[in-house]
């Protein structure tokens, strides 16, 4: 394996892992926006969205960003290999997905401030689960679309 | 420098969704060569790639229109929390409308 290929490898796997640290905080926040039940209820999921949402908005930020930088470095190199082979398979619809995320993701990069503004208005309760909720929907498909095109042809 | 949140995120989608409904040129990357340009070289460079130009020139408004924002606190101008929180509505509704938009645009991929 090439120097060039390894770098690619290690930035992708170092994409994906960070993603998933940003999908668990996101995830969590999300669960924490909706919470409907009494704090004093025990399970899973009550004791999940106990969580103190606002913790983890400068993680979710920062996490963004990297996880963004790094999946924009490899974009190239999905763009001259990956995405031909996909298009000779035929599977066009995968490749729109792929777009697809990329237009979702560059989006939810716009929203990141009024996110940011949201955690920190304390009356803006319905704005923050909205914004909170909407990154977190399009992290999740952006995840899935990634990981769908990564085993279909990985870089 | 402070700037509001609501208002870039508003300048950048608005800019991110008309550059790409409207097809305005932005600067492009071919990853071929390596080389950056506003004009289109896909004939002796190959693939172009706007991505990267869509989002610079988008953050660029966001900073914009942001900074604009915070020009009536400069002035001492009292801004209501719920027109900030209308703002930041709009700016939500927004970026649900500019990912319809994207994906309408994207339907030859799914036919």
């Amino acid at each position: 394996m090439t120097s060039f290929a390894l770098t690619h490898w290690s930035l992708l796997l170092l994409h994906g892992l960070v993603s998933v640290a940003l999908l668990g905080a996101v995830s969590h926040q999300t669960f924490g926006c909706w919470r409907t039940t009494s704090p004093a209820r025990t399970g899973f999921l009550s004791r999940y969205a106990l969580a103190e949402g606002a913790i983890f908005t400068y993680p979710v930020v920062v996490l963004f960003l990297a996880t963004f930088t790094l999946g924009a470095l490899i974009y190239p190199e999905y763009r001259l290999g990956a995405r031909y082979a996909i298009e000779e398979m035929r599977l066009l619809g995968i490749v729109g997905l792929f777009e697809l995320k990329e237009h979702c993701l560059a989006l939810c990069l716009g929203l990141l401030p009024l996110y940011v503004w949201a955690w920190r208005h304390s009356a803006a309760q319905k704005i923050r689960a909205l914004s909170t909720t909407t990154l977190a929907g399009a992290l999740w498909f952006s995840f899935l679309v990634g990981h769908l095109v990564n085993n279909v042809r990985g870089l | 420098m402070r700037l509001s949140g609501p208002a870039f995120s508003i300048g950048f989608t608005l800019c991110y969704v008309l550059t790409l409904a409207l097809e305005l040129p932005v600067l492009g990357y071919y990853p071929l060569t390596g080389d950056w340009s506003f004009q289109d070289h896909s004939a002796q460079a190959g693939t172009a790639m706007h991505w990267y130009g869509l989002i610079f020139t988008a953050l660029l408004a966001g900073l914009l229109v942001s900074t604009i924002g915070m020009l009536p606190r400069r002035s001492s101008i009292p801004v209501s929390n719920k027109l900030e929180q209308q703002l930041a509505g709009l700016g939500l509704v927004l970026s649900w409308l500019g990912m319809i938009v994207c994906a309408s645009s994207l339907s030859q991929y799914f036919v």
